[in-house]
């Protein structure tokens, strides 16, 4: 008796055979579950967030003229890009955020590399330590900072008794201060973000280059850094992000010498309850964010390393 | 991917119809909610949070609900803050009082956000001090204060600097970046403002003397402060040894060991209250008055007093405790200032002084 042959180029036939029309459902269930699935979440950003925000912008094409009289236009963006103050404000704000991206970035990539090296209890334990100060609120590290800032305070103490220095620099009311609290605030994302796209790297890509007769800063420079690029984008864009919307770092550590936008459009709506320009305020501090964000990305994902974002 | 932009659109489109639609009913569905007042068994009280906060939950509200059987809610918050957020829910309010400072009870009066009030359903109100009024039969005052300047005088001594009679005697190059004053958001802020302009020929009608000696105010000051709170540690911990107050803040500070002394300077210093407004379609219109007419009784305002306040009340004196801090004499030149005038320009001048007094900050602090 011929023993059954196992015909492979049968199931290869066969596979196109399956009908369409079951597929097609198959895939439509996929979605209506995963509709089903997402469909509180969805709700709940719709109300609490979506709407919300449109809103804001219904409001910020109102212009009041005088208590009672609104109008439909674009005066309140008009007075946005022709005031100088506002401008300033606008170009403080940027600033600042990218100050705090450098700030952050230059700390937070040496404890992300230590992470991503030492053993996994180490590891572990560093974990914890760079994500507890989220433990505590913003506000209130941030009056930490105020206080040790403070002329006469802390640090000025410190200084003057040993002797550093007689009048130390002015850091309190200062963009200086503001980066020092932001980078302070925002540096565990940086550092978080860095760290998961050192875990990804294949260590033998190291021994590879060390194989080939690379030094452990060639080995870095060619291989780590652009490897880790992901991570920091992604560092950048939530730190620079978060920084640009900070208002309670900016008010606490600036006072009114460092009026960014958040600031700005805050004022504007509790203390002059101007509510469609300081909606008008809100909405050009997200669009200037999204665009530099988007135009970043973009251009990091095309550049030279290109292959690592694929 | 056309269908689900269009499904996105369209759920867009539901959620500009949403807006719309509520902001529409409630006024209707507010009413029944009203006509329920009479048997309210908890009102919600808002107001500054600090001090005010404190006198109200620790000691106010208990002896109110024991006395009415009314429970109080307290939402502390800057009077900036609860004013706006009285605009935001005035279809379906969800405050009954609202303790303002008297120029926030000026603006909730002029945006029609505060019911007219009748000095039959709060009977106190014909005892009050009428020096503390901010808008007669809207809002009624409760919590009295001076906004004056004060110093530090261990350092004064020390340095020899002479003590502080005017105004105008706030800009000394002497004490260059040991100063604390609040940004012109705050009431202290526009306070020192105004107070500069009276004392330099000026007026809340002329104002610009005042903005000209804040320019050089500014070149002598490290900062103003966006949050009043930060004034107090910078006082405590000698990183500033004058400033522009709240009585209560400056009875707070020298309580707690500050060598402070207050000034009534010579050109007068404004006398006022934080004062307490029924919201426009409260819940709880009678219980909220009720809980007004209690905040004004002479009980009431005798605790108010203990927590550094002045009470409103005719015949009634800052309490003994407090007396050498912050007591005012009959000679002392206190003023009420015309809060109507300053809600008016108000925005003008914040405007201009962040665009032309700010950008003068520190300028001359480092030389």
């Amino acid at each position: 008796m011929e023993p059954v042959r196992y015909d492979d180029r049968q199931e290869i036939i066969s596979l196109p055979l399956q009908p369409a029309a079951a597929r097609k459902r198959r895939n439509w269930k996929k979605y209506l579950y995963a509709g089903l699935l997402l469909l509180p979440l969805l709700l709940f950003i719709l109300g609490f967030f979506v709407v919300p925000m449109l809103y804001i912008l219904y409001l910020s094409f109102i212009e009041m003229k005088g208590e009672t009289n609104a109008v439909y236009s674009i005066g309140n963006y008009i007075q946005f890009f022709t005031d100088p103050y506002y401008l300033h404000s606008l170009w403080l704000t940027i600033k600042v955020s990218l100050y705090t991206v450098i700030v952050s970035l230059l700390l937070g990539y040496p404890v992300a590399l230590t992470m991503a090296k030492c053993s996994p209890r180490v590891r572990g334990l560093l974990t914890l330590l760079v994500a507890s100060p989220l433990l505590i609120s913003i506000v209130v590290r941030n009056f930490g900072w105020y206080l040790l800032l403070l002329p006469n305070g802390t640090i000025h103490q410190l200084l003057t008794s040993l002797g550093i220095t007689e009048s130390p620099p002015k850091l309190l009311f200062s963009e200086a201060g503001v980066v020092i609290g932001l980078s302070n605030a925002y540096l565990p994302f940086m550092i978080l973000s860095i760290a998961t796209s050192l875990y990804n790297i294949d260590p033998s890509l190291e021994k590879a280059a060390a194989i080939l007769g690379a030094g452990p800063l060639r080995s870095f420079v060619s291989i780590t850094l652009p490897l880790s690029l992901p991570g920091i984008v992604s560092g950048i864009v939530l730190v620079f992000s978060m920084s640009m919307s900070a208002y309670v770092t900016p008010a606490l550590m600036g006072g009114a010498n460092v009026p960014m936008l958040p600031v700005v459009a805050y004022d504007q709506i509790i203390n002059l309850l101007r509510w469609t320009y300081g909606s008008a305020v809100s909405y050009v501090l997200l669009g200037i964010t999204l665009a530099i964000v988007t135009i970043f990305t973009r251009m990091m994902e095309r550049g030279r390393y290109r292959e690592v974002f694929r | 991917m056309k269908r689900w932009i269009m499904i996105g659109l369209m759920i867009m489109m539901a959620a500009l119809a949403g807006c719309g639609v509520p902001n529409a009913k409630q006024p209707g569905e507010a009413k029944p909610a009203n006509k329920s007042s009479d048997n309210a068994t908890e009102i919600t009280v808002a107001g500054n949070g600090g001090k005010i906060e404190k006198a109200i939950r620790e000691v106010i509200a208990p002896k109110f609900e024991e006395k009415y059987g009314i429970k109080v809610n307290f939402v502390p918050g800057l009077s900036g803050e609860i004013l706006s957020k009285v605009e935001l829910q005035k279809n379906a309010p969800q405050y009954d009082v609202a303790i303002y400072v008297p120029l926030d009870v000026q603006r909730a009066a002029d945006k029609g956000l505060a019911e007219p009030l009748d000095p039959s359903a709060i009977p106190n109100m014909t005892k009050v001090d009428p020096r503390f009024v901010a808008v007669d039969k809207i809002g009624v005052p409760a919590f009295g204060l001076v906004i004056a300047p004060a110093y530090n005088t261990k350092t004064f001594e020390k340095n020899g600097w002479k003590p502080i009679t005017s105004w105008n005697d706030l800009i000394r190059p002497d004490y260059k970046g040991k100063t604390a004053f609040a940004d012109i958001a705050n009431d202290w802020g526009f306070a020192l403002l105004y107070n500069l302009a009276n004392a330099n020929g000026g007026s809340l009608d002329n104002l610009e003397p005042g903005l000209k000696k804040a320019k050089e105010l500014a070149s002598y000051s490290d900062t103003f402060y966006k949050n009043s709170t930060q004034m107090m540690p910078a006082m405590q911990q000698g990183a500033a040894d004058v400033t522009v107050m709240g009585s209560y803040a400056i009875a707070e500070l020298i309580d707690s060991g500050v060598p402070l002394k207050m000034v009534i300077p010579k050109e007068g210093a404004p006398l006022q209250a934080f004062s307490a407004t029924v919201v426009k379609n409260a819940p709880h219109k009678k219980a909220a008055m009720d809980f007004i007419n209690f905040l004004i009784s002479e009980e009431s305002q005798k605790q108010i007093a203990e927590n550094g306040f002045y009470p409103v009340l005719k015949g009634m004196k800052a309490a003994p405790k407090y007396e050498k801090s912050i007591g005012l004499k009959e000679s002392d030149p206190v003023f009420r200032p015309d809060f109507k005038k300053m809600a008016e320009i108000r925005e003008q001048w914040t405007d201009r002084w962040a665009k032309e007094v700010t950008p003068e900050l520190g300028k001359k602090v480092k030389k």
